[in-house]
């Protein structure tokens, strides 16, 4: 704003140039100039602020002095000095430039010197004051220089004409004559007077009066010159009226530019040249000017000579006589066509700039630095119903929600204290008393200093958004899962009621990163990693994270934590929503599941027992650990029927396919089967498995495998421990028998023994003692029946059973004794063969009590061939047809064999080739055939061993005949 | 000695026979006393404890097995008693254990039955013998 003054033009230095004022020429240099500009006091608080207008006015040959004395000082200052013109700062509210204006303006001496104030634009002088306290002009600040010299140029050049006028008239005699008005009044006076006085006197006194007038009017010819001069040479279109207004003067620079002669401008022929818009405005305020006998100004538009308007300030200012009377009044019109140029497109600017604010969909509104309402556009004078003056008490006409006016208080008055961005969400009370939700936003506006000078409020209608995130929140709150969001840097900024309830604790405490005192103290440090790392990389943790958070009564939960990002159109974070879920009870099931699986695979590994799933168009195989293990398979193999098919027992092959493709066909699989692992060993498995579903003809085939090799192993350990406890159990009895019956048999045999004794010792006495060995004899006798007796006995023991008779199939006998035997067969290593006939006739007999006698032969062939190492232990069963009616077993060993002298013993009872037999079962056996009619033999082989051998007739019709009731070791003992 | 044990009764050793079995009962004091020996039969232990043979007795012919008190029971019932008697032994049973356990209570003869007259005779002269 502030100009860098150029060299002071010079106006008006020709000599046509003033010859219109028909003032005489003065010649006047530009040094002349510079000399006479006359001094100036500034008086004022910030005189540092007019520095640089302290140096336009030096420069432009001013003397300056500035004084902030009290306004004592200030005034003797004046007085002693008497500048040409005072500058008084008023730019300070309370300060007394009014007074020292109003006092300078009192004192004669002074009342002369004019007085300029000076304030800034924003706290403009109170212009009726200054004009009251005398000042005869004001500036505001920052200011056109030019326009400020010009200012204090017309002033002092007024003033000095003045002062000379004045002069001029006091040298003529009159009083105080300052203008023509006066001088008449004068000369009239003098007339008066004369007529009073009488002529001679009075006519010296006219004399001595045209003296004096003549020299006033030299005195003022010469005035009149230099005002003239001064005049013509100031920049502004300068005019002078009457004080009934009507104009007598224009300067020179005024005829010039609206190209008009003096005649034709002067009494009120000057408005042709105002524009006729603001004619009417400017004649008025001359009218109105007049009559206030007070200064004045007016904006208008002045046609210059070739018919282009520009704008002028005109000011107008009275000229008084010492009794107060308006004498003449004195216009400056100043070119501000620049000035309101730039005011017009600001005008412009700002009127667009309204209409802009006045039609945007949002309510602005403009706040002074202290938060004072300025402006509201339309917008919002509608929204709210009111008017811009209702509105600056927005505070106390419920505009403003009541719930909502607390809080809004409370934030603009901490914006405005501390500067800071004004952000506020609250409900506004619309005209028909509907509360919307508002947010308001409020920017400071700063000036170069960072001083906040203004406002601007923009109030956004969220209601919409507002309404939504109710409802939303109603549902987030309701939703019975723990919900919270975070900003863009992972910071909670909201948690549902659930979760608050969940936690028990307050929201303050847990934003931001408070939360973490609930997670569980083993899971904080890995669930805030792996947020922090989400919110760098900005990607959803869909997959989520677990952790246990504490429950308000202190017991931890298990939760599945999830968040995802809400972006915006180009991809930024806006914020992150989350979740929190309740996993306990799966984590705990979870847990039971593993529990129950592991127990489930102990189980399976205890029993050796794996279960599978095949899939069995697919192929597709589920195998459990076990079944791996049992196969030997390596788990991560691919398991295909083929697979399986290739570890099956060779001789177990056709059997597993063929029930295989029976249980394809819904036929429940159960089957006992060896499988060859690949470390060669054999096992033998137990499968049952059935098709159970049967979706799309895609048939599954479930079941499970037990590895029963164990078991086996275990049966036959356990038939052999029960064999060798029968083996035991039989010699025990046998031992037992046997010393049974060696008891029972000494006894007599000891009585016969020792009365034999006795007998041939009484016989061979002498006298021999007869009687005595008569009763010796005897008791022999008796002793010997009773050892019979005992044997008997013996032989009914043996064949006590109840003897039955039926008709039975003799191989189907020999297979259940083979069957019997089988285990104690292969445990012996003894290697069984069996020829049964095809052809075998039934026999009538007992069943238990032959296959006693078969088992007998069986097992006495097996015991011969204990000692057998240097060749197979050959066992060999046969059964055929002995001459027409007779059926014939025979049982042939490897074994030891008997000698010659033995054959005729072999059937005796107690006799026996080994070393724990008593000899019965052969004696026995040979009993019971004979029993049946039958005939029992034994033939030693040519190589080793023995072949032992019965016949038995088909139709033992007579078998009741040969009950035993009699004594069957009697017939033994007539066989071979 | 023969003639030694068959001269005058009153001087015979009594031999005291303890077995169940009644031929044994019958036969063996016949023996005895065809050998010069006083003899004495009883049918258990408990009746040759009640009887007055116990102090007399020179040596007792003792069945292992018995119906009630055994013969080893009878000899420790007399060991106890501070009455101790030669023992020969006699039993139908072949049984290892007994003939061990006999001899460790100081049997003097173990005789399976039957048992020859030679072989009991040696057995009563080892008694007497003995003591």
């Amino acid at each position: 704003m502030i100009k860098k003054p150029g060299p002071l033009r010079l106006h008006g230095s020709s000599e046509s140039d003033v010859a219109h004022l028909s003032i005489s020429e003065v010649p006047v240099t530009p040094s002349q100039q510079r000399r006479h500009k006359g001094s100036i006091l500034v008086i004022g608080d910030e005189p540092a602020s007019l520095k640089l207008l302290f140096t336009i006015l030096t420069e432009d040959g001013y003397a300056v002095h500035e004084r902030k004395l009290d306004l004592e000082s200030q005034l003797r200052f004046v007085k002693d000095t008497l500048p040409d013109l005072v500058l008084v700062d008023v730019r300070k509210p309370g300060t007394d430039g009014y007074q020292v204006c109003a006092s300078l303006k009192n004192d004669p001496s002074t009342r002369s010197i004019p007085v300029i104030f000076i304030s800034p634009i924003d706290r403009s002088v109170n212009q009726a004051k200054a004009l009251l306290s005398g000042a005869v002009d004001y500036v505001t600040d920052p200011f056109d220089a030019e326009e400020v010299l010009w200012r204090i140029e017309t002033h002092i050049s007024l003033r000095r004409l003045r002062e000379n006028l004045k002069s001029a008239a006091c040298n003529y005699g009159a009083q105080a004559v300052t203008s023509n008005e006066d001088l008449e009044r004068a000369f009239q006076e003098i007339h008066v007077l004369t007529q009073v006085t009488g002529r001679k006197h009075a006519e010296e006194k006219v004399r001595q009066a045209a003296r004096e007038l003549q020299k006033a009017e030299e005195a003022l010819r010469g005035s009149e010159r230099e005002l003239g001069f001064i005049i013509n040479t100031m920049p502004a279109l300068v005019w002078s009226a009457r004080p009934d207004g009507s104009a007598e003067f224009f300067n020179q620079h005024y005829l010039a530019y609206v190209g008009l002669p003096l005649e034709q401008l002067q009494g009120s022929g000057w408005t042709v040249a105002v524009h006729p818009d603001d004619l009417s405005a400017v004649a008025a305020t001359w009218q109105l000017t007049l009559s206030s006998g007070k200064p004045g100004e007016a904006e208008a538009r002045l046609r210059r000579f070739d018919g282009a308007y520009r704008w002028f300030l005109c000011r107008a200012n009275p000229v008084r006589d010492d009794s107060g009377r308006i004498v003449k009044w004195y216009g400056t019109n100043i070119d501000i066509e620049d000035r309101k140029r730039g005011e017009g497109a600001l005008l412009a600017r700002e009127l667009s700039w309204r209409q802009i604010v006045d039609n945007i969909p949002g309510l602005v509104a403009t706040q002074s630095a202290m938060g004072q309402v300025e402006f509201l556009n339309r917008q919002t004078l509608e929204y709210f119903g009111k008017t811009n003056e209702e509105l600056k008490n927005w505070a106390l006409i419920g505009v403003v929600h009541p719930d909502d006016l607390p809080r809004v208080i409370e934030a603009r008055t901490k914006s405005i204290e501390t500067g800071q961005i004004y952000e506020v969400e609250h409900r506004c009370r619309r005209a028909d008393g509907v509360y919307r939700w508002f947010q308001v936003r409020g920017l400071p506006v700063r000036d170069a200093e960072g001083e906040i000078t203004a406002w601007y409020l923009l109030l956004t209608d969220i209601d919409d958004r507002k309404k939504a995130e109710e409802a939303m929140g109603a549902i987030v709150n309701a939703i019975p899962i723990l919900a919270w969001s975070t900003t863009p840097d992972g910071s909670a900024d909201f948690f549902n009621q659930r979760w608050l309830e969940y936690t028990g604790l307050p929201a303050e405490q847990v934003k931001g990163w408070g939360w973490q005192v609930t997670i569980h103290p083993d899971d904080v440090e890995r669930l805030v990693d792996r947020w922090k790392l989400s919110v760098a990389s900005g990607s959803a943790t869909a997959a989520g994270a677990e952790a246990r958070m504490r429950r308000f009564d202190g017991a931890y939960r298990w939760f599945l934590f999830r968040a995802n990002p809400l972006r915006d159109e180009s991809g930024n974070v806006l914020k992150w929503y989350g979740t929190s879920t309740d996993i306990d009870d799966r984590k705990r099931a979870e847990a039971t599941l593993r529990q129950a699986y592991d127990s489930f695979a102990d189980a399976q590994r205890l029993s050796r027992t794996g279960n599978f799933i095949v899939d069995v168009l697919a192929d597709d195989h589920i195998w459990s650990e076990e079944l791996y293990r049992i196969f030997e398979i390596d788990p991560a193999t691919t398991i295909k029927l083929q697979i399986v098919h290739d570890l099956i027992h060779p001789e177990d092959l056709p059997t597993y396919d063929a029930r295989m493709a029976l249980s394809f066909g819904g036929a429940d699989f159960d089957l006992v089967f060896r499988i060859v692992t690949r470390s060669g060993k054999v096992k033998r498995v137990h499968a049952a498995a059935h098709v159970i579903e049967r979706v799309a003809g895609r048939p599954l085939f479930i079941g499970a495998i037990q590895d029963v090799t164990e078991s086996k192993n275990a049966e036959e350990a356990l038939n052999k421990a029960r064999s060798e406890l029968a083996h035991v159990a039989r010699v025990t009895t046998l031992n037992a028998l046997t010393a049974s019956i060696a008891h029972e048999v000494n006894q007599p045999l000891s009585g016969i023994l020792t009365n034999a004794s006795t007998c041939l010792r009484m016989l061979s006495a002498d006298p021999p003692n007869v009687e005595g060995a008569r009763e010796t004899v005897r008791r022999i006798v008796r002793d010997g029946n009773r050892a019979s007796d005992v044997i008997s006995r013996l032989r009914t023991l043996f064949s006590k059973k109840e003897f039955t008779s039926e008709s039975l199939d003799l191989n189907e006998a020999t297979r259940e004794v083979i069957a019997l035997s089988l285990s104690d067969l292969q445990r012996s290593q003894v290697i069984l063969r069996s020829e049964l006939a095809d052809d075998l006739p039934p026999v009538t007999g007992d069943r238990v009590q032959l296959q006693q006698v078969i088992l007998n032969l069986v097992r006495n062939a097996s015991d011969a061939m204990t000692t057998v190492e240097d060749r197979p232990r050959d066992l060999l069963i046969k059964t055929e047809r002995d001459g027409g009616d007779r059926v014939r077993i025979i049982v042939k060993d490897v074994g030891v064999g008997f000698g010659p002298e033995a054959a005729d013993k072999l059937f005796e009872a107690f006799y026996t080739t080994k070393d724990d037999g008593m000899g019965i079962g052969l004696s026995v056996s040979r009993a019971i055939i004979e029993a049946h009619h039958g005939r029992l033999w034994a033939v030693a082989n040519d190589g080793p061993g023995a072949t032992f051998s019965f016949s038995i007739p088909c139709r033992s019709g007579t078998l009741a005949d040969s009950q035993p009731t009699g004594n069957p070791v009697d017939s033994a003992r007539g066989a071979d | 000695m023969e003639s030694k044990h068959g001269e005058s009764n009153s001087e015979r050793s009594l031999v005291s026979v303890v077995d169940d079995d009644e031929s044994i009962r019958e036969s063996l004091p016949d023996l005895l006393r065809e050998f010069g020996f006083a003899a004495r039969a009883f049918s258990s232990a408990e009746a040759f404890l009640s009887s007055d043979c116990v102090d007399k007795t020179r040596c007792l012919i003792l069945d292992i097995v018995m119906p009630g008190m055994t013969g080893l029971d009878l000899q420790q019932e007399l060991t106890r008693r501070g009455q101790e008697v030669p023992v020969i032994f006699i039993t139908a049973r072949k049984e290892e254990a007994l003939r061990a356990r006999a001899f460790k209570q100081g049997a003097v003869r173990f005789l399976n039955k039957p048992f020859s007259d030679t072989a009991l005779l040696d057995a009563l002269n080892a008694a007497l013998r003995a003591n």
